[in-house]
């Protein structure tokens, strides 16, 4: 089982068991923080909370992979070709913008709530995906296209079994950095109504519940940190043919 | 036979950029089992040329039909599949093993896999690669003519009509450039394909080709058997891209011991040796080496014939 | 088809799709939106309604650079695009006059409290100008130096009617005037945090990424290490910090009168540090592998010592990507110290926060917009920078 080497089987565990036992560490948090009357925050299920979180994050990564990749194959064909220029400045203008901004003129423009907080991670991470597909595709080789068009590829089979696998490695780390921005701006979403990890943090901040913060902190650490591990190992297996045998 | 049209037709083709005259007026006529050389400097429409016959680039003027057909009544993806195309860097797909690089065109055209199998070996072996060895490898594993055995072998996987080659060898260091281009002769003999192959190296060239084609500025300058350029070479284009010093030389590299030699008339049995498949330059070069005027011809191990100076020398 | 003729044609699709896109947003959403007082919601102005509130000369500058935005459509040579850029700063300042102006209007009829805020027709009409503006840019290929000419050519005519005081009215800038002071210290404070976190960076980045140059050693424990703190989300590491840091605070009472605590400024700046340490040690370990070896060789044959070589081949020649990843830092800096607000750590951040949590979205605007214009304008004197050392280490 080559799946069960490495850290990724054994961060996912620990992430499960922290998530549905953390109620269990009440009296961990008792001792530590014996000032509060409530060391363990319960006005959500940590569970429910994780689930929500992975909610936001996983279908703004998903709508920004399926539109930034769309859009990245779009303008580095011929048809879309005069786009690539303006596409690909604000792809580079936008990803100046810090995401809690856009996070929260998403808010003035769209009001408050979950969608708003939805759509601004969205727009926020097709930037370093549609700029990665772009790069990834502009990093084939000319001979590559051209050896697969002279001996009998369609444009449509170069693109499918030539661009993308080719382009793929990069493509996944344009994927990795959305995800883990949009798994942190998502924490910060619950500033503008939505339920997330951030919830607890957020109250803990401005209750000073020291208590609620650390419990909220801890989870979404540990589901960057596997986030970004689990990516490692996608990209290691995307690159596989790369690696000296 | 003779009825039959030519494979590549090429009638008043002409390809313009910017107003400039890339491929200008090129009519020629290629005909089964050919081995076309077209040469000339860099620039002067060869490498478009083969382009155009397999409709990476389109022609602007005239038409260019195979085996009678017009190109452009074909999908392009069809008509390519039809000619196995290799170019100068190999073009190998580096996400995919030898094995699959080479069955490339077969899986485009759904063989099932025993058939790809199959084929894959036999081509592995026509190239005189070691199935055990290179059959799973990846291309950056290969050396550069390895990796250009491999493009020969994805070009030839679907048995096409036609092989396009660009400049594929000159990439290469002289020994392996040697190794391919004696492959690839055998390849040409073997199975009777017709290939159209650029080269700016003229000693490949004549090598090689059954018929070459000079290039420049667009035109053809001269086309014919090796042995016509280097006879009659049509202008000072042409005697100057042959090598007005070699010509000499590369006159005697065309022609082989065994059509020049006279029947064995008792040299003395020290007297060196030469195959009766070398070369006339092969055989003046053992003649200066070992200072004698003569040379008894083998074939098989046994005498077959003499040659001398005279011989070299006459017309 | 002419190869010029298509060229043409192409650079009309981009115009094209961004003009479409502007013109049916200002037809169909909201231009500005104005409300009784800032408690209720406001009902929408559409355009029309709001050019006739503005009057003759807000519409006819609008229109003007409408006009120039269309010049590639007639001459497709580089003067149609120098028109088209003029044009959407035109633009740009046109639709900020028509909204200011209408405010105004009606500012006459309303009452002192009522309120006029931008509505999401003007938002999405003027990011299409900013973006023809960018296509135009990018098409004239302009060198770095003339990029600020550009930012001036698009922001000019606003900046002018902010200083003529026609966008008062607007609730932006109303709530601007009333907390003029407090937004001034906040911007102050957001600086300093930027800096704050920046200037230690340098000091233990760049060496630590000399030193993992150096050995592979440093190299295999400090990238693993700082790899992780980037993944963990700003928040998360801000909170971690808080339990340690307090208990520390308790434990030693010399810290809290330091300024160290579990919130505010301390573990802001702590853990902006922590974040900005990767991109900077990373670019150095890299800009030096970068120095092709034959230079160093070069070097050193022609006698120079190995510290002699290292401070006048290598450092020189690495400088451009030393300075990329410090651009990275700061405007990464400039975001996570908007967060950093939520710690007690004031700047912009905390404005914006108040007004998420009060529902008050023109203090969200207030603390967001100068958030991001900082951002961009970090990024953009850092890249000016790195063209500048680029240039003379080339």
């Amino acid at each position: 089982m080559r799946i069960l080497r490495g850290p990724l089987p054994w961060l996912l565990l620990l992430l499960v068991v922290a998530t549905v036992g953390m109620p269990a560490t009440k009296p961990l948090f008792h001792a530590m923080f014996p000032a509060l009357d409530r060391p363990m925050y319960e006005q959500d299920s940590f569970t429910a909370l994780m689930l929500a979180h992975l909610w936001l994050a996983g279908v703004a990564s998903l709508v920004a992979t399926i539109v930034g990749v769309a859009l990245g194959i779009f303008v580095t064909r011929p048809a879309g070709a005069e786009f690539r220029g303006m596409v690909e400045t604000v792809a580079a203008m936008g990803q100046t913008f810090p995401p809690v901004a856009v996070l929260a003129i998403a808010v003035p423009v769209m009001g408050f709530g979950e969608s708003p907080a939805l759509i601004a991670l969205a727009l926020y991470g097709l930037l370093p995906i549609v700029r990665n597909t772009i790069t990834g595709i502009e990093t084939v080789p000319a001979d590559t296209r051209e050896a697969a068009l002279g001996i009998g590829m369609s444009r449509f089979q170069m693109l499918a079994r030539i661009e993308l696998p080719l382009a793929a490695p990069i493509i996944v780390a344009g994927i990795r950095t959305s995800v883990i921005v949009n798994v942190g701006t998502a924490a910060i979403a619950s500033t503008v109504g939505a339920k997330t990890l951030g919830s607890p943090i957020i109250l803990g901040l401005s209750g000073s519940n020291t208590a609620y913060v650390l419990q909220g902190a801890i989870l979404l650490a540990l589901l960057a940190i596997l986030l970004d591990v689990a990516f490692e190992r996608l990209a290691m297996w995307l690159g596989g043919w790369r690696r000296p045998a | 036979m003779t009825d039959a049209p030519p494979i590549i037709q090429l009638d008043h083709v002409s390809k313009i950029y910017g107003g400039v005259r890339a491929v200008d007026d090129v009519s020629l006529s290629v005909a089964h089992g050919t081995f076309l050389a077209i040469i000339g400097p860099s620039g002067c429409g060869k490498s478009t040329t083969i382009r155009l016959i397999n409709r990476l680039i389109e022609h602007d003027e005239g038409s260019i039909r195979i085996s009678g057909e017009e190109i452009r009544s074909f999908r392009e993806e069809t008509l390519r599949r039809r000619m196995g195309y290799v170019i100068q860097s190999g073009g190998l797909f580096p996400h995919w093993t030898v094995e699959r690089n080479i069955a490339t065109v077969p899986v485009l055209l759904g063989w099932k896999p025993e058939r790809i199998r199959d084929r894959v070996t036999e081509l592995l072996a026509l190239l005189q690669l070691d199935a055990n060895r290179f059959r799973k490898a990846y291309p950056h594993r290969l050396s550069g003519g390895q990796q250009q055995r491999v493009g020969i072998a994805r070009a030839l996987a679907a048995d096409p009509d036609v092989l396009l080659m660009d400049e594929p060898f000159s990439a290469l260091d002289p020994i392996t450039r040697n190794a391919l281009q004696a492959s690839l002769a055998r390849i040409h003999k073997e199975t009777g394909k017709t290939i159209v192959f650029v080269t700016h190296d003229m000693d490949e060239a004549l090598r090689l080709a059954t018929q070459v084609a000079v290039m420049d500025r667009g035109h053809i300058v001269q086309l014919g058997t090796p042995r016509e350029l280097l006879h009659a070479p049509a202008n000072d284009f042409v005697r100057g891209f042959l090598g007005a010093e070699d010509r000499g030389l590369r006159l005697l590299a065309i022609e082989t011991a065994a059509s020049r030699m006279r029947p064995v008339n008792g040299l003395a049995a020290e007297t060196p040796a030469i195959a009766a498949g070398s070369d006339l330059r092969q055989a003046l070069s053992e003649m200066l080496a070992t200072g004698q005027h003569a040379l008894r011809v083998e074939e098989a191990g046994r005498v077959v014939g003499e040659l001398y100076l005279d011989d070299l020398v006459r017309l | 088809m002419t190869e010029v003729g298509r060229k043409r044609l192409s650079a009309n699709r981009v115009l094209l799709l961004l003009l479409t896109v502007g013109a049916v947003s200002i037809a169909s959403l909201a231009f500005v939106s104005h409300a009784r007082n800032r408690l209720v919601s406001g009902k929408p102005v559409g355009f029309i309604q709001a050019a006739q509130l503005a009057h003759t000369a807000p519409v006819t500058l609008l229109a003007a650079g409408v006009l120039l935005l269309l010049a590639p459509f007639l001459f497709p040579a580089r003067a149609g695009r120098w028109l088209s850029l003029l044009g959407s700063g035109l633009t740009l300042g046109g639709l900020g006059w028509v909204a200011g102006a209408a405010a105004i209007g009606l500012a006459l009829t309303g009452s002192p409290s009522a309120r006029t805020s931008l509505g999401a027709g003007f938002w999405i009409a003027a990011v299409m100008a900013l973006l023809a503006a960018g296509d135009a840019a990018q098409r004239l290929r302009l060198p770095l130096s003339l990029i600020w000419l550009t930012a001036l050519l698009m922001l000019g005519p606003f900046v002018l009617l902010l200083g003529l005081g026609e966008l008062n009215q607007l609730s932006i800038l109303k709530e601007f005037a009333t907390r003029h002071d407090v937004f001034m210290a906040a911007l102050l404070r957001h600086i300093l945090l930027v800096a704050g976190a920046l200037i230690p960076t340098v000091l233990l980045g760049i060496p630590l990424g000399v030193a993992a140059w150096r050995r592979e050693s440093v190299r295999r424990i400090a990238f693993p290490i700082l790899n992780v703190v980037q993944t963990i989300p700003s928040i998360a590491l801000f909170g971690l910090l808080i339990a340690p840091l307090s208990s520390l605070s308790d434990a030693i009472p010399l810290l809290p009168r330091l300024g160290i605590s579990g919130v505010g400024v301390a573990p802001a700046i702590i853990a902006l540090v922590l974040y900005s340490m990767l991109p900077v040690v990373r670019n150095t370990t890299e800009g030096l592998a970068g120095v092709p070896a034959t230079v160093q060789e070069a070097a050193r044959g022609m006698g120079l010592t190995r510290r002699q070589s290292f401070w006048r081949v290598e450092i020189p020649l690495a400088l451009p990507v030393i300075l990329a990843g410090l651009r990275i830092t700061a405007v990464q800096a400039v975001g996570l110290a908007a967060v950093s607000a939520l710690i007690g750590a004031g700047g912009l951040g905390a404005i914006m926060f108040d007004g998420l949590f009060a529902n008050a979205l023109d203090l969200v605007l207030l603390g967001a917009l100068p958030v991001i214009f900082l951002a961009v304008l970090v990024d953009l004197i850092f890249r000016v920078a790195t063209g500048l050392t680029a240039r003379w280490s080339a």
